[in-house]
């Protein structure tokens, strides 16, 4: 239970699991990520800071707001980013403190949700055509890797019978179903964070980066801060609910860094699918992969 | 040098701005960022949108029908931008000098703040004019 006061609620939200330590953490994911990108493509690859100098030039740009641009053009990156800093404070108080109410899987999902949809608010009020492409192209993957997303997450839930995060991160066994789902899981975030074989939306040699063509300065920072942070929550998120994240700090933490480092390689090793193909992949292959899932999970109780 | 500065001068992103080039400099400009050159050491990436961009980099010679997308391009550009010219034709228009198309030259349009010349130059001159690029504005007041 969270009974605590506004202090200890401001605390977790600003310093220690929110804000301030999914910033770090962010930014040492997204070095690793970066690193070894470069190093599967026999480059030297950034130093290790290169994220946060980003971050600090983005802030210090100059922002132009489009002629047609309404307040939603503004708000909507501040939105988002609000909603992943309190996902990432729901999942790490879970995590690192053993704390939590009932039902906030539900609440975690539907947050990981906001970004993309504040995504499509912004860009899609800044009255640019080429956004507007990038608008059509993210709300199709929305359509495309929710449900199996959504379908896939039924089976720690029906393993544990709990919709309470901290009950699956303690209770949940590894079996096949558990496996076939954290794949589909760990696919259909990667989409979510539009990263390369899911980044049609903000294709940059083809529609000129989509939805993020009319964002500058620290707007773009911040949405750039929100997908690192999301990105940065996909380890965490698969090894908790289905890889028995709180045995051991240290085995955490290895696995963390080999889902990391799995994400990268598909990252790296695969060429980005017309939106058409994602839709087909998602519906036709990953949907009844995860309905499976599911019936094996029932049958083998 | 403030954090300000150093963040800015640590992550240039690069816009391409091709105007009517013979595509000589354009495939020394993705050279740079190939495994051997690898310019994404420096923290240099090329963008999509010119919203996000640091260098404008312009190669080729402006004409009747472009260059008025240059200065257009310029003045969308989030400040601090700087345009840099690669190659012989963007630094002075070379052998189009006198040419019934060509109204003007680069820096007439928009400031300029390096010439790469060569026709075309070699990746390992581009990176040297980046990299004295960086040390002006390093050793600038601001």
């Amino acid at each position: 239970m969270l009974e605590v006061g506004l202090l200890n609620s401001l605390f977790l939200y600003l310093i220690f699991p929110g804000l301030f330590f999914s910033f770090i953490l962010s930014i040492l994911v997204g070095y690793i990520d970066r690193k070894l990108t470069a190093r599967l493509q026999y480059r030297e690859g950034p130093p290790l800071l290169q994220n946060l100098y980003d971050f600090f030039k983005l802030l210090n740009k100059e922002v132009i707001l489009p002629e047609n641009a309404n307040v939603l053009f503004i708000l909507s990156p501040f939105i988002g980013f609000a909603s992943i800093i309190l996902a990432s404070t729901i999942l790490w108080t879970a995590i690192f403190f053993k704390k939590g109410f009932v039902g906030d899987i539900i609440v975690l999902i539907y947050l990981l949700t906001i970004p993309s949809l504040m995504l499509i608010l912004g860009a899609s009020s800044s009255g640019n055509i080429i956004a507007s492409i990038g608008v059509s192209r993210e709300i199709k993957m929305l359509l495309s890797y929710e449900l199996p997303f959504f379908t896939a997450l039924l089976v720690p839930i029906l393993q544990t019978k709990s919709f309470k995060l901290l009950d699956i991160i303690q209770n949940n066994v590894v079996s096949l179903a558990n496996i076939i789902s954290a794949i589909i899981v760990i696919i259909s975030l990667q989409a979510k964070t539009g990263i390369v074989p899911f980044d049609a939306p903000e294709a940059e040699t083809e529609i000129a980066s989509g939805i993020l063509i009319e964002y500058s300065g620290f707007l773009l920072g911040l949405i750039k801060l929100t997908k690192q942070i999301l990105f940065s929550l996909i380890p965490a998120f698969v090894v908790s609910i289905f890889f028995f994240g709180d045995r051991n700090l240290i085995l955490f933490i290895i696995k963390y860094l080999t889902i990391l480092v799995l994400i990268t390689i598909i990252r790296n090793t695969n060429p980005r699918l017309k939106i058409n193909q994602t839709l087909k992949f998602f519906w036709y292959g990953m949907f009844p992969l995860s309905l499976i899932s599911v019936i094996l999970c029932v049958i083998s109780k | 040098m403030g954090l300000i500065k150093k963040s800015l001068l640590k992550s240039l992103w690069v816009f391409h701005l091709p105007l009517s080039p013979c595509n000589n400099c354009d495939i020394e400009i993705l050279d740079t960022l190939t495994p051997k050159y690898d310019l994404e050491r420096f923290g240099i990436q090329l963008v999509g949108s010119i919203r996000h961009a640091d260098i404008l980099l312009v190669t080729g010679v402006p004409n009747y029908k472009n260059w008025q997308k240059l200065k257009y391009l310029y003045e969308q550009a989030p400040k601090p931008c700087f345009v840099v010219a690669v190659g012989t034709c963007a630094c002075g228009r070379g052998v189009f000098k006198d040419s019934y198309n060509s109204p003007a030259n680069v820096d007439e349009i928009a400031p300029v703040s390096a010439y790469i010349p060569g026709c075309p130059p070699k990746p390992e001159a581009i990176i040297d004019g980046i990299v004295k690029l960086i040390n002006i504005l390093k050793n600038a007041k601001k």
